[in-house]
């Protein structure tokens, strides 16, 4: 079979999966005849596009391209049927959109808190982007993020912007949110562990906005949960806006079922003295990618990156791209990518670092690493440098090994079966990135939920309510 | 309870040809017994007792491996291990990143689960080793630590005993043991090793030299040459090496060939 009548084939299974998805899960909006119109035109048009620019393994810019292909038709919805669906889009919306901070043991370093316990500080918003619309803090400044943010998305200026519009178009494209959001000289000392299921096995979109004003602090685990081994394809944005010597810590999670198909986006904008570290751990899907995009847009703002991909299966392809953007002077960033491939899969990686004229940088760093674990695995690592300014340091390093032998045998010679040798060394080999994750409770907890990709998600109560076939039930999920 | 009948062991080269080392080797440990092999550099001590354990590298293909009257051949480093076979390394392999007892407890609950017996849990784990490595005179320091990773000769050696000592193996083969280690340290590896004297086990040393025969009473004695046991023996023959050095019975065994 030629690769094109492969992709085709690719295509029209997840459209299928798709239709039959939405019409299992009783999607409200398909009550609307001009919203059913709407949805389906829209998920074919950004099929027909990306098989139109190559799929998505094998064109990765092609992932952006259906994805805008989605909003940009979001946006055809005529407003007179926008309150309609807008007022009872909002209980599916609500629904369908679940934040957790699970309870636990605690350590030293972090506090995990029960949800219905939470005491946020004032003004610290954590939950729906619609419930955020009703908190009088969070929603002028959401608003303007959110704007901000959609604009970026589409790459066209938004007019005439309507508060309801924009529950509109997150529920319109069975988008559930997120908003984290922290006010000026805010401190979130606790973590934050936000669990984002995707409810629906089908194309879901999911939007998560974390905005930090100045001077706030926040720890956050973002957690990405699929309920269904045979979803079809979820989608991730995230926008993260970390105002003037505001600090966030994020940790990002993934740790799905080996038969999704998952694209993660982030776009990060870095104020002055402002600093964002991203520790991203993922066990990828049959096709799996994240990009992040992150923009150092004024000086001395800071930016630090740490991928570890860890394959959990055979025939996935696993994709990073990260781009740090340095547009102002006297900034700093450090990328640390590591993976280990333990069966017979495809890791890639393309890791950019890009200086523009006047940006004097201080340090930008790009240190990737690899370890082959299986005859048939591949690895990919692609880093740039893209520099327009004299005045820098620059560097970046890579490598790709194989498995030691030795450590292999010496593992088995003392009863250890080959698959928990793979594991105890791939596990190893991940150390050197868990050494450097801040909170070693987080990293404890993210090694377990790698460990257990497959994991019976109804292992806390409080999701497997959410988790069951048919419609969604009501909840006020506002924690504010 | 160790029995070797006209093994032969190959390896490959890097041209891809294969290259003999063993070449016929007889040898019987029975239980209860402490046997020891000696030989000059590059005789195929090494390359015994890692094909014996199922090294990947080397290739059995001729003769037979029976421990306690099971063939080893065919079977995976992990199965000769369950099995009962415990290879001490010559150079014990440095792993970072997986943590010692960690390490340990996984192997102590694979023998367990591979014999369908229950696993214990790490608080019960730390109960079974600490009385071994008081004895082997290791701290706390250990548990933390990740396997062989910056550790002295002397420390990897004593790891391994320890690993030996709670895996309780049927036939322990230890290579080289002995090197690298202090006077003290080597007390204290054979105290270790005779702790673990019983009826029921049989241990297979390779060693240079005699003076670990000074703190470890051997029952037989045996000269690898060439690939090849040339010559057996009692306590005394160490001592006779010791005098003589390997060139007299590698002129006695040309002799011989002639």
């Amino acid at each position: 079979m030629s690769q094109s009548a492969m992709d085709k084939n690719l295509c029209a299974h997840w459209q299928a999966q798709h239709q039959a998805a939405l019409q299992r899960v009783g999607n409200c909006l398909l009550e609307y005849p001009e919203a059913k119109v709407a949805i389906v035109g829209l998920m074919a048009r950004a099929y027909d596009r990306a098989l139109q620019l190559g799929m998505p393994h094998r064109r990765l810019d092609n992932w952006r391209y259906a994805a805008r292909a989605l909003q940009q038709a979001i946006g055809t919805i005529a407003d007179d049927s926008a309150t309609q669906i807008v007022s009872s889009a909002d209980n599916y919306f609500c629904a369908a959109r679940y934040v957790s901070v699970p309870s636990g043991a605690s350590s030293d370093k972090v506090s995990w808190m029960d949800a219905e316990a939470i005491d946020l500080p004032a003004g610290v918003q954590v939950g729906s982007l619609a419930s955020a619309l009703q908190n009088p803090v969070a929603a002028p400044a959401l608003i303007t993020h959110w704007q901000q943010a959609l604009e970026r998305l589409l790459e066209q200026p938004v007019h005439d912007y309507q508060q309801h519009t924009l529950a509109l178009m997150a529920a319109a494209s069975w988008v559930d949110s997120c908003v984290i959001y922290v006010p000026a000289a805010v401190h979130l000392d606790e973590l934050l562990h936000v669990q984002l299921n995707m409810l629906q096995p089908t194309l879901a979109a999911s939007l998560c906005f974390v905005i930090l004003e100045q001077q706030a602090k926040a720890h956050i685990l973002l957690e990405h949960r699929a309920p269904k081994p045979d979803s079809a394809l979820q989608v991730m944005w995230c926008d993260i806006a970390c105002a003037a010597e505001s600090t966030l810590v994020h940790y990002q999670l993934q740790a799905a079922d080996s038969s999704l198909q998952c694209a993660l986006w982030s776009q990060v904008q870095i104020a002055a003295q402002a600093s964002y570290d991203l520790f991203s751990a993922g066990a990828g899907a049959r096709l799996w990618r994240q990009e992040n995009i992150i923009c150092l847009s004024a000086p001395k703002g800071h930016a630090s990156t740490t991928h570890l991909l860890q394959s959990n299966a055979d025939r996935q392809f696993m994709e990073t791209r990260c781009q740090i953007h340095h547009q102002a002077p006297e900034c700093q960033s450090q990328q640390v990518w590591r993976a280990s491939v333990k069966h017979a899969s495809q890791v890639v990686q393309q890791g950019a670092v890009k200086i523009a004229p006047g940006a004097a940088t201080e340090e930008a760093t790009q240190d990737t690493a690899a370890v082959l674990m299986h005859p048939a695995a591949e690895v990919v690592t692609q880093p740039a440098l893209e520099i327009y300014h004299d005045s820098v340091q620059c560097a970046h390093g890579a490598t790709i090994g194989e498995l030691d032998p030795a450590a292999l045998f010496y593992l088995q010679s003392r009863g250890v079966t080959r698959g928990q040798a793979l594991q105890l060394l791939q596990t190893a080999f991940a150390q050197q990135a868990w050494q450097h994750w801040p909170h070693p409770a987080v990293a404890c907890y993210m090694q377990q939920r790698l460990q257990h990709s497959a994991v019976d998600l109804r292992e806390q109560a409080s999701i497997s309510d959410l988790l069951q076939e048919g419609p969604l039930k009501t909840q006020d999920v506002n924690h504010a | 309870m160790l029995q070797l009948q006209q093994v032969q062991v190959q390896t490959q080269v890097d041209s891809g040809a294969a290259k003999s080392i063993v070449k016929g080797l007889d040898l019987h440990v029975p239980a209860g017994q402490v046997h020891v092999i000696m030989g000059p550099n590059g005789s195929g001590k090494s390359t015994l007792s890692r094909a014996l354990a199922g090294d990947p590298s080397y290739d059995i293909h001729g003769g037979e491996a029976l421990l306690d009257g099971r063939s080893l051949l065919g079977l995976s480093p992990e199965q000769r291990s369950h099995a009962g076979l415990f290879l001490g390394f010559q150079y014990p392999t440095e792993i970072a990143g997986v943590n010692n007892i960690y390490f340990l407890r996984e192997a102590y609950n694979a023998q367990r689960r591979a014999r369908d017996e229950a696993e214990v849990d790490a608080v019960d784990f730390l109960k079974i080793i600490k009385p071994y490595m008081d004895l082997l005179q290791m701290d706390a320091r250990y548990k933390s630590r990740a396997v062989n990773a910056g550790f002295s000769g002397g420390e990897k050696k004593r790891n391994e005993i320890l690993q030996m000592l709670v895996l309780q193996p049927k036939c322990a083969i230890l290579d080289e043991t002995d090197s690298g280690l202090d006077i003290d340290a080597l007390q204290v590896i054979a105290t270790g090793v005779n702790q673990m004297r019983s009826p029921e086990r049989s241990i297979l040393l390779v060693t240079h030299y005699q003076r670990l025969l000074n703190y470890i009473q051997p029952d037989r004695i045996h000269v690898m040459l060439d690939g090849k046991i040339v010559k057996s023996g009692g306590a005394d023959l160490a001592l006779e090496l010791e005098a003589k050095g390997y060139a007299w019975l590698q002129s006695t065994d040309k002799k011989q060939e002639a």
